[in-house]
């Protein structure tokens, strides 16, 4: 047990223990660390979750208090609350799973993270620190750096059963030996008060587990390593670089052996910080000790749940798997000046580390709802490489900024030139021709201005971002005899069709991008550029066919062959795989949504009511062959009042590290999967838009959820929704204008129930608001 | 000592012990000749009898031309490894195993089956390459960029299936069937070794009952021992 709440008898002692429970749980004490003991205890006490132990007396209380002070002293191993709502438990009895666990468990705060493995190294095991940003040397093969491992005990026997148990209310990770009458058990954390400083304690009968050394090598990379003041220093160096320094103690407790490490990280741009820096973080950290940086670590994440979390009581499974994609979003995503999000964040080397369109579009959005400074710290990563862009845009004989498809430390394009479909060598053309993701960039800038409520980030260098991604597109677009305006040879979101012409996506994207920069031209751009670029924007061709309703999603797509996934196979498929790359290119199998990212990012650019027809059209087309794609296409359809397809779709996205259904979690998470799903909750059941710093609300829920709850930051506020079928509770820290269901803007102060008109049956909402 | 049954009459007796003896002097093991002369009926219960001798390890037959002959009888049965020699099969004059090719379907069953022999030949310095093959039932539902997909795959696949010895994965995309020879031809191995439940009912065994059809090389039937989990070869003290 952790806290013992002591409570004295009389009047009002349900009362007092409500309050006390109360005032732990804003410190991230939940009722199962509690103990509540007393010779004469209310009912209450046995149904708050806590240990209740009745008929104590002073003395035996007084006993209870020393137990748990030499608890503390001794360096014994604090438990978790395994409450079924915030834990998620791995047995490890799966070999299948041993590697994706270490990923799953993955712990990280402030831009470092580092990977679940077992302290004892198993076979295969890959433990990991990674820090964001930091990759190894040159331009070819550029990955992420492994940092010094600081999580290795040597331990003998290594324990053969075990159970992990995360601790996502807390971000603290237990694991813990099944058979022994004095089992193995650790416990580590991230701290999240102190980016970079990270800590240990482990148990076992005294003598089983050594500390060994407190940082090794990280696989084959180069350290270097030292003391300084009575502690151990590691260096790891490429481009940049990583400096670990750690202090650990063992003590004893009776026939039990502890160990304590405690380690602060850090890393620096132009090589590793030096040791005697990082040595100052670790200093404080060791004098507030272990105890305390764990009290103020759980009260920060409290605080963090406070603001932002699910609450779905109806359905337990998807409202823990919400609750790990943001605890992932939380841990993967972080730096002061910049955040550089690669595609499996910092939790494994899969994708090299290297930053895709992912990072803008999946993974702001839903950033700027938790952590509005992360969010532009995750924009400042493509604002500091405008530079490099715009060599990019000239060196490929263009003005203005062209962003790479793949980018790492520099901002240069570092897009491998081949790869592999299962078992066929292919050529890959993203890093030429997947040029939306210039487009996808400034928008991610826009949108976290207008989500965040601050205007003035998107000027100065976010709107010099604007003005040369405008310029680009200026420069890229051919004329036609007919005054049309049109991109040739690029790759659309859908990457099963490539070097086609006039893509929705990316002229539709480019349209945007012209038109905001426009908008927001000051006086560095020229009125004659800013007027070009409105007369461009509404030159470009975007393949709507008003007959119809759709947007053909390039030059020459509805002449392909028009078969169904469903004629082939079940979806999600990995379609190009299975039925081979040009077969999939003469067809109307696509991989992921590419028309519909259009009604999902800007749906004041395309035709109103154009969500329903496309939806119905491309949806049986889609192959759902990328990770990015299910979460996305179920926010969408949450958004056109198929709010039960949408969760039948959405569980394959909340699954799929969970269950690690792409058979690569290993390699480190699917961090877009996990902001799309965030995405399709805001955006699609709870149908959030923020249009000139009002909250539009527009809910659609599954007829199996009675209500949803959702906290999250917007326009500077902390937002509480409760949303049901008759109203939506809306609850803010300051007031804020709100408008649901389309009907009148009202100014919300405190908490507020907005009454729901009746709603439609599913399926008839797609001309209900124009972005449908 | 392990020893190794080579089966054979007089007719295929050089080559049949040729491949046991390459095979012996992977696995130092010495090869015993065993030619029963018995009719078919009895000629596989004989076999097999040998076979169940605690120190023989594997057996080398010569592959017979229907699916219910003398080599798919034994095979079928049999505890131990079968080694199945094509009646074309030339081996050199000197035969030396050096590369074997081991067809793995992305089950635990599979990779279970032969992991022993993975490791008794990687223990011999014998190149092993793994052939992986996409096909409906095996296909990635996600693959999402080209550039990497295929790295974080392999690597898990690597450390799932592949007992942790050093391999080269080869992947294919298509019928099993049609790749396990071609990859070995490709690639000039000289033994495949394939696990098998030893079911040949309608439907079962395709894989394995093609590439013992129309391999080239001899092929290693290794029989998923019914305990599960570990191969009959190396529950005989080799590893």
């Amino acid at each position: 047990m952790d806290v013992d709440v002591v409570v004295t008898d009389g009047p009002g002692l349900s009362q007092s223990l409500r309050a006390i429970g109360g005032h732990l749980a804003a410190r991230g004490v939940g009722p199962g660390l509690l103990l509540v003991a007393g010779d004469r205890l209310p009912a209450l006490a046995g149904r708050s979750g806590a240990t209740v132990l009745p008929g104590v007396t002073e003395p035996v209380l007084c006993r209870l208090l020393d137990e748990q002070l030499r608890r503390r002293t001794r360096g014994r191993v604090p438990g978790v609350d395994e409450d079924p709502a915030w834990t998620l438990h791995e047995t490890g009895g799966d070999p299948l799973r041993h590697r994706a666990i270490e990923a799953l468990f993955t712990l990280g705060s402030g831009g470092f993270a580092t990977r679940g493995a077992a302290e004892d190294r198993r076979p295969g095991s890959v433990p990991m620190v990674l820090a964001s940003g930091i990759y190894t040397d040159g331009v070819a093969e550029e990955h992420l750096l492994p940092g010094p491992d600081w999580t290795g005990l040597d331990i003998t026997p290594a324990p053969e059963c075990y159970r992990h148990v995360l601790d996502l209310r807390t971000g603290v990770l237990l694991r813990e030996e099944n058979t022994s009458d004095c089992p193995v058990r650790t416990v580590r954390f991230a701290s999240v008060t102190r980016p970079g400083v990270v800590a240990m304690r482990a148990e076992a009968a005294a003598g089983r587990a050594r500390p060994g050394r407190a940082l090794r090598q990280p696989g084959n990379v180069q350290m270097i390593e030292g003391s300084l003041d009575g502690h151990r220093w590691a260096q790891v160096r490429g481009s940049s670089g990583i400096t670990a320094v750690a202090a650990q103690r063992q003590r004893r407790d009776g026939g039990v052996g502890t160990i304590e490490r405690l380690v602060a990280l850090a890393s620096g741009k132009h090589g590793p910080p030096a040791p005697g820096e990082v040595a100052v973080a670790l200093k404080v950290a060791e004098r507030q000790g272990f105890e305390r940086l764990l009290a103020e670590h759980r009260a920060a994440w409290a605080g963090r749940w406070a603001a932002v979390n699910i609450d779905l009581p109806d359905d337990p499974e998807t409202q823990l798997a919400v609750r790990f994609a943001l605890f992932q979003l939380w841990c993967n995503v972080g730096g002061r000046h910049e955040a550089a999000v690669g595609a499996r964040g910092l939790s494994g080397n899969g994708y090299a580390g290297h930053v895709f369109w992912d990072a803008d579009v999946y993974v702001l959005p839903a950033i700027a709802s938790m952590d509005p400074a992360t969010a532009k710290a995750v924009a400042n990563y493509r604002t500091h490489r405008l530079p490099a862009a715009c060599a990019a845009a000239r060196a490929a004989g263009y003005r203005g900024a062209r962003f790479p498809w793949e980018s790492a430390s520099a901002g240069n394009d570092v897009t491998p030139i081949s790869g592999y479909l299962g078992g066929r060598r292919v050529e890959i053309k993203t890093g030429q021709l997947e040029e939306h993701i210039t487009a996808d960039v400034a928008w991610a800038a826009w949108h976290c201005a207008q989500w965040t409520g601050d205007s003035g980030f998107v000027r100065g260098r976010h709107r010099l971002l604007l003005r040369e991604t405008a310029r680009y597109w200026a420069s890229r677009c051919r004329l036609d005899g007919d005054g049309g305006a049109h991109i040739d040879q690029v790759i659309g979101p859908d990457e099963y069709h490539e070097s086609v012409s006039d893509n929705a996506y990316t002229n539709v994207m480019a349209r945007w991008n012209l038109r905001a920069a426009a908008r927001l031209s000051g006086p560095a751009t020229p009125a004659d550029e800013s007027r070009q670029w409105t007369e461009l924007a509404s030159a470009l061709v975007d393949g709507y066919q008003s007959a119809t309703g759709l947007y053909e999603q390039f030059a020459g797509y509805f002449e392909l062959e028009p078969l169904m996934v469903a004629d082939v196979t079940s979806a999600p498929v990995a379609a190009d795989l299975l039925l081979g790359r040009e077969r999939i290119a003469a067809s109307q199998v696509i991989k992921q949504p590419d028309v519909l990212m259009l009604h999902h990012l800007v749906p004041g650019e395309v035709a109103p009511g154009s969500l329903e027809p496309n939806l119905g059209f491309y949806g049986p087309r889609t192959a759902h062959g990328s990770s990015l794609s299910p979460a996305i296409s179920a926010c969408l359809m949450a958004r056109a009042g198929h709010a039960d397809d949408a969760l039948r779709l959405l569980r394959t996205a909340l699954r799929l590290d969970l269950d690690d259904l792409t058979g690569t979690t290993a390699a480190g998470l699917h961090i877009a999967t996990m902001g799309g799903v965030w995405q399709a909750f805001l955006f699609g059941f709870a149908g959030i838009r923020v249009r000139a710093g009002v909250l539009h609300l527009d809910p659609a829920l599954p007829s199996s959820w009675p209500s949803l709850g959702l906290r999250f930051r917007c326009l500077g506020r902390a937002v509480a929704l409760h949303i049901t079928a008759d109203d939506v509770q809306v609850g803010v820290d300051t007031p804020l204008r709100v408008c649901l269901d389309g009907h009148r803007t009202r100014l919300v102060t405190g908490v507020a129930r907005l009454p729901r008109d009746a709603r439609p049956a599913e399926g008839e909402r797609g001309c209900l608001r124009s972005w449908r | 000592m392990p020893k190794i049954l080579a089966v054979a009459g007089p007719e295929s007796a050089p080559t049949v012990a040729a491949v046991a003896e390459a095979v012996a002097g992977v696995l130092r093991a010495t090869v015993s000749r065993f030619d029963p002369r018995l009719p078919d009926s009895q000629h596989a219960t004989a076999v097999l009898g040998e076979l169940d001798q605690p120190d023989a390890v594997l057996g080398v037959v010569m592959r017979d031309t229907t699916a219910s002959g003398r080599s798919w009888r034994i095979a079928g049965r049999s505890a131990k490894p079968i080694i199945v020699v094509p009646p074309t099969f030339a081996p050199a004059r000197s035969l030396v195993i050096s590369r074997v090719l081991v067809p793995l379907d992305g089950t635990l069953e599979s990779a279970s089956a032969v992991r022993e022999t993975m490791q008794l030949f990687a223990n011999a310095d014998v190149e092993l390459v793994v052939l992986h093959v996409f096909d409906e039932t095996s296909a990635p539902r996600f693959w999402d960029q080209a550039a990497h997909a295929r790295r974080s795959w392999e690597q898990e696949f690597r450390a799932r299936f592949c007992s942790h010895v050093d391999v080269r994965i080869e992947l294919r995309n298509g019928e099993p069937g049609e790749h396990v020879t071609q990859v070995a031809a490709d690639e000039h191995a000289d033994l495949i070794a394939l696990g098998w439940s030893q079911r040949l009912e309608a439907g079962r065994a395709r894989t394995v009952r093609r590439t013992v059809r129309e391999a080239d090389v001899p092929i290693m039937l290794v029989p998923l021992s019914p305990a599960g989990g570990r191969s009959a070869l190396g529950d005989n003290g080799l590893t």
